[in-house]
């Protein structure tokens, strides 16, 4: 596995700082006064032919920041078996192992300034995965308890639940470019800001609950969460009457689903013994 | 047109032609060899991001509505035994309940795991292999001489022995109920052990240790994986809260489907054609299990439940 960069090892601190601060706690008064952060939508509607949903994220700092947008789910348990080779030959589960307080999603979208474009994945390891570990596993946690929990990230990552991508970026020698000129802020003042946006691709499979958008500084090696919002996903219609009926009355919702299935293998049978006959 | 559905309990979106395929297809095989299928339908519904546990619940929920349409259809032909598919369920619940225990009892000594997946994979091989062996013997016209030396097998003396003979007019045998009803729980054991509907065990035992004909074989074991279907998705919803009912309707439209085209082709297969068929099904489970137990997988972790 490559190392990451001394500055990049900076941004890995300092984003696990600021994953495990509550967002008040880690606000600095002056750059947060002047922060903004609007996510679009901000209540997601998930229905019997949601598919996954992109939220635009849009951010104004002062400028001379490096910024992160990041987008964290619901925390959660996660129980898992391990693999292992047994006689040298096979593998198969070994054992099980469970962590505690796993964010759900884990969305960042990280400044491209200093990024490789071509694989900007693998050089920002450290923005919030090393943070999801120092939250997760305990400061005397073993190389291989580690090892697993990488795994895990990396499994997550194959369910687009946790990704890093980049974001776009408009800093204030743009301002002719960009639409609107300089962005105005706080009370009524216009200082020079920068903006950056991005759309974080939510899949299907995202949890309902509140989640949390950041948007995290990097100044002098110093992070700090500049503007946070919320968003919620909710199940409505359809899908939260047969996700309420599963979880608070199995016993009835399980003897429904069985006499649907009879019914319809019942039905099945008479049509086609029908259909025989008429031939 | 999109035609993608949100799975409500599985928390994810699928294609409904990839579902309403999925169900075909294993019905097809339900309604054709007289098994569940869950073995190919579990790991198919973990492969389109259905986790684990809900695919494991869900796949009973609509194996209740294939074996209901396949049973139907071999019961209207007369290839359903009643008499001795009740006793092998009720051997079934039994031995379900013991292997339970037993599971409980092996994890807690360890390595339970890695027994239970050598056992299938052993299983599954012997068996296998035997059946393809058999019936390639029996297509060729040189049926092994089982019976045919004059001295009866210690098998065929035990079976012999046993008390209270009942007669099963369907599959035209005569013999103990005691033997279905241990059979049954040995396979219920197995079946418990293994985290599988039991189908691939029961049918060979049907076939070999009962020596019922193979037409009623697959009624007699539809009927029988039904029942066990039934406790098996009541207690999944209730206690693991894992049935996905969108999931399990969609899969069921295809299934029943399937098991309707299934159990019409089986009856114009002959008993050889019908077994050799099975045996290299079993077999190419066996080998699927076997090659996945040799790659070194994709991860090193997987999320925990689903069968083992």
């Amino acid at each position: 596995m490559r190392r990451p960069s001394l500055a990049w090892g900076a941004w890995a601190v300092a984003a696990a700082t600021a994953l495990a601060a509550r967002p008040a706690d880690a606000r600095s008064p002056a750059a947060s006064a002047e922060a903004a952060i609007r996510v679009e939508p901000r209540s997601i509607e998930v229905g019997m032919f949601y598919r996954g949903t992109a939220v635009r994220v849009e951010g104004t700092a002062p400028a001379g920041f490096r910024l992160a947008l990041v987008c964290v789910g619901p925390e959660g348990r996660v129980e898992l078996k391990r693999k292992g080779k047994v006689w040298n030959l096979l593998w198969m589960s070994v054992g099980s192992v469970t962590f505690e307080r796993v964010p759900s999603v884990y969305l960042a979208s990280v400044d491209p300034e200093g990024a490789r474009p071509e694989r900007p994945s693998e050089l920002w390891p450290g923005l919030g995965y090393d943070g999801i570990e120092a939250q997760v596993l305990p400061a005397d946690a073993d190389e291989g308890t580690r090892s697993l929990f990488r795994e895990f990230m990396r499994l997550r990552e194959q369910e687009r639940l946790y990704s890093h991508t980049l974001l776009r970026r408009e800093d204030p020698s743009d301002e002719a470019a960009a639409p609107g000129g300089a962005v105005p802020v706080g009370l009524g003042r216009t200082a020079p800001s920068t903006r950056v946006w991005a759309e974080l691709a939510l899949p299907a499979s995202a949890p309902p609950g509140a989640y949390e958008i950041r948007m995290i500084a990097l100044r002098d090696g110093a992070s700090e969460i500049l503007a946070s919002e919320r968003l919620t996903v909710v199940r409505v219609g359809l899908a939260r009457l047969v996700t309420s009926m599963a979880r608070s009355h199995g016993l009835a919702y399980g003897i429904l689903s069985v006499a649907a299935a009879l019914a319809a293998g019942l039905l099945s049978g008479v049509l086609f013994a029908g259909a025989k006959k008429g031939h | 047109m999109d035609f993608t559905v949100f799975l409500p309990v599985a928390g994810t979106a699928v294609n409904v032609f990839v579902l309403l395929g999925l169900g075909g297809g294993v019905g097809f095989l339900s309604g054709l060899f007289g098994v569940g299928g869950g073995f190919l339908m579990t790991p198919l519904l973990m492969m389109i991001g259905v986790p684990p546990v809900v695919a494991a619940a869900t796949d009973s929920n609509q194996i209740v509505a294939a074996s209901t349409s396949g049973a139907y259809a071999h019961a209207r032909a007369g290839s359903v035994d009643f008499k001795m598919g009740t006793l092998l369920f009720s051997g079934g619940i039994l031995g379900g309940t013991i292997g339970v225990y037993l599971i409980k009892l092996m994890r807690e000594l360890g390595s339970a795991d890695f027994l239970i997946q050598i056992t299938y994979v052993v299983m599954l091989g012997a068996i296998g292999s035997y059946m393809f062996f058999e019936s390639l013997d029996g297509l060729r016209g040189r049926r092994r001489a089982l019976a045919s030396s004059g001295k009866p097998s210690a098998y065929s003396r035990i079976v012999g022995a046993l008390p209270w003979k009942m007669e099963f007019p369907r599959s035209g045998i005569t013999l103990s109920p005691v033997m279905p009803v241990v059979l049954g729980t040995i396979v219920g054991i197995l079946a418990a052990v293994m985290g599988v509907g039991g189908g691939f065990i029961m049918v060979p035992v049907m076939v070999y240790l009962l020596r019922m004909p193979m037409h009623v074989v697959v009624g007699t074991s539809l009927f029988q994986i039904l029942f066990t279907c039934i406790h098996v998705t009541i207690l999944q919803a209730t206690l693991n809260h894992a049935v996905d009912v969108v999931l399990a309707l969609l899969l069921l439209l295809g299934s029943v489907v399937g098991a309707q085209i299934g159990a019409k082709t089986s009856r114009r297969l002959n008993a050889d054609q019908l077994k050799i068929f099975m045996a290299v099904i079993v077999l190419a489970v066996m080998l699927k299990m076997l090659l996945g137990l040799m790659r070194t997988p994709a991860s090193l972790v997987s999320y925990a439940g689903g069968h083992g």
